[in-house]
């Protein structure tokens, strides 16, 4: 056996300096390598992650907000509708009113000529007859004043 | 190394510091982890979070690596737990490979009391290397068998004096599970020294055309043994935290 270490050159001095030597390799990898590494990998994942649920999120937020248009949009076009039916409602009274108002005027104004009219002929008429009876008048005395 | 061939079972000693021997391997060694703590220093820095090219393969590579740990422990924080372990297993047995495979590891010499000896020398022909790595995962996995089943019921696998059998089949575990020890290290220890072998004799007898192939196939080597030693760490974690099936 001793002859065996020797052949060899086992060391107990060696075996344990080339452990130690593993260990500080071991430690220093882990610290310079294997940590910086996996918490790159670890936090990589994270930012995917979260980059996967802000994409969700903000789909969710833009569904939200053309729901929110289209019914705002369709709340708008029936107020409209309806400000027009009302409109058009008031426009039809008002044009009743008017051609109401019209009718009685243009009324009042037939009346009126009517009356004035009526009036024109009976003084033309009074008038006339005045006319006529000095004209009777004039011819009587004419012919009185031939005889 | 124009007298010959010069091959050894143990490594070459530089000189000594505080009593500990420095060898070319040890140096290596430390080369090795010194260059693998500064690119994860660099790249640990540099990670973004919208990743360029090579961090896409990175993070593939880690995403992958600990997910197949998670599918075969069936345990995310269990995989979680000992990924470092295993990933800095198979890197450092692959870049200790690689690096060992460079040009200036092994002709470039330094002069000793007795002679001149390689700076640098092939990590894991020295056997105290993959013998330490053998211990260090033979520990994790008696840690995690101890601490996933509790100390009573991991022992109940090797000591079971409920039947003949059990206790048989209990002393025979007791012996495969030691002996993982020097299965782990020869294995890896073999390969590569015999790799190194193999192209000290091919740069022996035909240097110039010779040992690329084998340098190619070297690196198949480095990167198989790499990835062997790291998953059987990963399949005895795996078979030391399953419960013992009762008959």
């Amino acid at each position: 056996m001793e002859a065996l270490l020797t052949v060899f050159g086992i060391d107990w001095k060696m075996l344990l300096a080339e452990g130690l030597n593993f260990i500080v390799l071991l430690v220093g990898l882990s610290y310079f390598l294997y940590k910086p590494v996996m918490k790159m990998i670890e936090s990589r994942k994270q930012v995917i992650e979260k980059g996967v649920q802000d994409a969700k999120e903000a789909e969710e937020a833009l569904a939200h907000v053309e729901a929110e248009r289209s019914a705002k949009l369709s709340a708008a076009e029936k107020q409209a509708e309806e400000l027009l039916a009302r409109a058009v409602a008031e426009g039809k009274q008002e044009r009743g009113q008017i051609v109401k108002a019209a009718q009685e005027r243009s009324d009042a104004v037939l009346a009126e000529a009517r009356a004035q009219g009526a009036e024109l002929s009976r003084r033309a008429l009074a008038e006339s007859e005045k006319e006529i009876a000095r004209t009777a008048v004039l011819a009587a005395e004419k012919l009185l004043a031939q005889k | 190394m124009e007298s010959g061939i010069h091959i050894s079972l143990s490594p070459s000693h530089i000189g000594d510091l505080w009593g500990l021997p420095i060898t070319s391997t040890l140096l290596t060694s430390w080369l090795v982890v010194a260059l693998l703590l500064a690119a994860a220093f660099v790249i640990g820095r540099s990670l973004v979070l919208v990743p360029g090219k090579g961090q896409v393969a990175l993070e593939g590579m880690v995403g992958g690596i600990l997910g197949y740990m998670e599918e075969t422990l069936d345990d995310k924080a269990l995989a979680r737990k000992y990924f470092p372990l295993v990933m800095t297993i198979f890197l450092f047995i692959l870049c200790a490979n690689l690096v060992s495979l460079l040009p200036f590891v092994g002709p470039l010499e330094v002069n000793t009391s007795h002679g001149p000896v390689p700076l640098f020398y092939s990590v894991n022909t020295d056997f105290n290397i993959p013998l330490a790595l053998a211990i260090i995962a033979f520990i994790a996995i008696e840690f995690a068998g101890i601490t996933v089943l509790g100390a009573l019921k991991y022992a109940h696998k090797f000591v079971n004096f409920k039947s003949v059998i059990g206790f048989i089949v209990g002393i025979i575990e007791l012996i495969s599970e030691v002996a993982r020890l020097l299965t782990f290290s020869f294995r890896l220890f073999g390969n590569i020294f015999a790799g190194k072998v193999l192209i000290l004799l091919a740069l022996a007898f035909m240097p110039y055309l010779l040992p690329v192939p084998l340098l190619v196939y070297e690196v198949f080597v480095a990167v198989i043994q790499a990835a062997v030693f790291a998953l059987l760490t990963l399949f005895f974690i795996k078979i030391a935290v399953t419960p013992l099936a009762e008959h």
